[in-house]
């Protein structure tokens, strides 16, 4: 009886005008999916090829896979190394700039001060302002503190140079929980420092995470930098190992690509494992009201 | 709790390595000295040695730095030529031997560089921030005036006039004085000749090599009717090999005195007629194409005739289709209008420049460093193991590449040398051409606006 009502109800559903909703809906789906997986696809099938079966036919499949590529990228351009150092100024500089914001942005958010709305917009206009054009500040400043060829000196930077819009979002966020929770924190007895990390880091949980994801893409795609303060093979980054087969006329595209998918594998897993929070952290603004 | 625990010893760890080496980053300066004048084997024996062995490599190599090299004079020294470049295997070999030659006195530092935008804006910034490297190339004579306005520069003059003089080809170092003192020294130079398929320009009924441009479109519309595309080129980045074809047509419509009259010589009018009337004969996805697909349309025998520094000569040999490097036949420039065939594009592609030094130790260092990269034998090998060719007058005889040394041959029976238009116009001219070559191809503009875009971004 219960399975005859399930058939009912599933055929009720079942009307000509969903039937055609669905299928344009999975159209819909797979011609995105198609759309975003298809470089990366691309992208690995190339990385096996020769240069010769590249500039012969870019979109045909390599007749034997060339491994080479791989142990090319690992070997010639020392990926692991810059891997590793990658994660490294990447983590801290993710660490770095998201405690900076989040202190920034609390105060901006939750205090009355002259001039708060101005220090704002000059934090929030540090977006536009293109970077290229720092090049020999930044480079003067971090001469002069002796920290030149030093993966500290792009820890700090990067955290720096993502401050304007980490801050601009968190304060987002900030803004947007009721001020009486830290107001019964603060009758209950619960100092400035325990009303910041107790209360209102984990409330701002998801724009953290937010600001976090920008930031740490940031400080792993970044290139010109990394290549301006840094000077030894111990200190460059993977976005240098991936340059590593253009030169000014010639560039082994196979390896190069080799070299471009080995520099994402570690993003893909990053998001892999905090993926619930990055789709959350970025879509919580959708809904907010 | 447990939770709270882990997150506080996550946040102390993560802390504890974003401030790790603070101190003094020696694990990872340790490296420093290695630079990238290291053979490869030495970096796969790096990549393959656990996290133990590196640590107390770099202790040994701190070691050296702070007490064994203490004598040594150093020299900085960011390099292009490493990695895929045809010139690095046997430039490595060479900074690699003079560093022995003079153990414990001089020793060259390099620094891998390998994207040249990149390397242009380093060196630019090192040089406003007055940190110059002690050594390094640059393409732009104007950068080297810039540089030298700006008190960076080492004035090279009496060394090269006193003990290197001999080893240039004719008037390569005067050509690189600036108020009559050398801050640069002339190395590695860019010789294009048009190179042809001579297997596709058969089969298409073409029986010689075009010597005018009218030769040139009446081969093309053979090639065009035999399946082929007859030239190559390209618009996106720097337009590279389009910017070559249109120094060629400049210097038919203009000679070899075209680049002193500027922009307002009409040649680069007509020039630009000859280059959009080229379009007509490329392949269709020529517009937004880089270099890798005008190097895959010639390398796969898809197109017939095509244009590039002779560097290219060892990628297509690697590269291009089997029986490609057999096929393949040099030339120089086309006439037009019966007037001004016979050019070759030629420019210094890679100049030599060096930080002012107050330390003699150090000047003399540099002075080693041009006696032996500028030995002919040793410039020889590098030209011949890479197609590149140089300011040094070295015995092209014994190059046994015949392509190679047809290009040394053509070169030096120029009827005159002509820079391309890129090393002979400013760098805001440079960067407008591939916009205003777009706007010429997609007749958005005529040969003229072209020319006037040119002159805006002047």
């Amino acid at each position: 009886m219960g399975k005859t009502a399930k058939n009912n109800k599933i055929q009720a559903q079942l009307t000509p005008k969903t039937v055609v909703l669905k299928i344009v809906k999975w159209i819909l789906i797979l011609f995105f999916a198609f759309y975003t997986l298809f470089p990366l696809i691309w992208l690995f099938i190339t990385s096996l090829k020769t240069n010769a079966e590249y500039f012969d036919n870019p979109f045909t499949l390599p007749a034997v896979p060339q491994i080479q590529n791989y142990v090319n990228a690992f070997t010639q351009a020392n990926l692991g190394r810059m891997i590793v150092n990658s994660v490294t100024v990447s983590l801290a500089g993710t660490f770095l700039n998201v405690m900076a914001a989040a202190m920034a942005a609390y105060a901006i958010s939750r205090f009355a001060f002259k001039g708060k709305e101005a220090l704002f917009a000059l934090i929030s206009a540090g977006v536009m302002v293109p970077l290229n054009a720092l090049m020999v500040p930044y480079f003067t400043i971090f001469s002069k503190a002796g920290m030149l060829d030093s993966l500290n000196s792009l820890r700090i930077l990067y955290a720096a140079i993502g401050l304007p819009i980490s801050i601009f979002i968190i304060r987002g966020f900030m803004d947007s929980f009721p001020r009486e929770i830290e107001e019964a924190a603060y009758i209950d007895g619960c100092g400035f420092y325990g009303r910041f990390f107790r209360l209102v880091l984990p409330l701002s949980k998801t724009g953290i995470v937010t600001a976090a994801t920008f930031e740490f893409l940031t400080c792993w795609n970044e290139f010109v930098y990394a290549n301006l303060l840094t000077s030894s093979p111990a200190t460059k980054t993977i976005q240098i190992g991936v340059r590593y087969f253009t030169n000014q006329f010639t560039t082994d595209y196979v390896s190069m690509y080799a070299a471009i998918v080995i520099a994402i594998i570690p993003s893909v897993v990053g998001y892999v494992l905090f993926q619930e929070q990055i789709i959350s952290g970025l879509t919580a603004g959708a809904v907010k009201g | 709790m447990k939770k709270k625990t882990v997150a506080l010893l996550l946040v102390a760890a993560m802390g504890i390595a974003s401030l790790a080496g603070c101190g003094n980053g020696k694990g990872e300066n340790a490296d420093k000295n290695t630079g990238g004048t290291e053979a490869t084997d030495e970096k796969d024996a790096e990549q393959d040695a656990d996290t133990d062995k590196d640590a107390e490599a770099d202790e040994d190599k701190d070691g050296e730095t702070g007490g064994g090299s203490g004598e040594a004079v150093t020299l900085t020294y960011p390099c292009i030529w490493v990695g895929a470049d045809s010139k690095a295997e046997v430039w490595a070999q060479m900074i690699a031997g003079f560093n022995e030659q003079y153990k414990g006195q001089y020793e060259i530092q390099v620094e891998e560089q390998t994207d040249y935008d990149a390397y242009r804006d380093k060196i630019r910034t090192l040089v406003s921030a007055k940190s110059t490297p002690d050594i390094f190339t640059v393409d732009s004579p104007a950068d080297i005036q810039m540089f030298a306005e700006a008190g960076e520069l080492m004035d090279v003059t009496a060394y090269l006039e006193e003990k290197l003089a001999d080893r240039f080809v004719a008037s390569a170092i005067d050509s690189a004085k600036i108020d009559g003192k050398n801050y640069s020294v002339p190395y590695e130079m860019a010789v294009v000749p048009m190179m042809y398929n001579k297997k596709l320009l058969d089969a298409a009924g073409v029986e010689a090599i075009p010597t005018s441009y009218e030769e040139l479109f009446e081969a093309c519309e053979k090639l065009k009717e035999s399946g082929v595309i007859p030239i190559t080129q390209m618009t996106n980045d720097n337009a590279w090999t389009s910017m070559l074809w249109y120094s060629y047509a400049v210097a038919a419509c203009g000679g070899a005195d075209v680049y002193e009259k500027g922009l307002e010589d009409e040649a680069f009018v007509k020039a630009a007629e000859l280059l959009r009337k080229m379009f007509d004969y490329t392949s269709s996805d020529a517009v937004g194409a880089d270099a890798s697909v005008v190097n895959g349309h010639f390398f796969n025998e898809r197109a017939a005739i095509y244009t590039n520094g002779s560097w290219i000569l060892a990628r297509i040999q690697s590269e291009g289709v089997e029986g490609l490097y057999d096929n393949l036949v040099v030339g120089p420039g086309l006439s037009n209008e019966g007037a001004n065939g016979g050019a070759y594009l030629n420019s210094i592609l890679a100049y030599f420049v060096f930080k002012k030094q107050d330390d003699p130790n150090k000047q003399a260092a540099v002075e080693a460093f041009l006696d032996y990269v500028t030995d002919p034998e040793r410039v020889l090998e590098l030209s011949a193991s890479s197609g590149s060719l140089f300011a040094i007058d070295y015995d092209t005889a014994t190059i046994s590449d015949p392509v190679q040394v047809e290009i040394v041959k053509q070169s030096s029976e120029a009827a005159f040398m002509v820079p391309y238009f890129q090393s002979a116009m400013s760098q805001k001219v440079v960067s407008a051409f591939p916009s205003a070559l777009e706007s010429l191809v997609l007749d958005e503009v005529d040969a003229q606006g072209f020319v006037d875009m040119l002159k805006n971004a002047e």
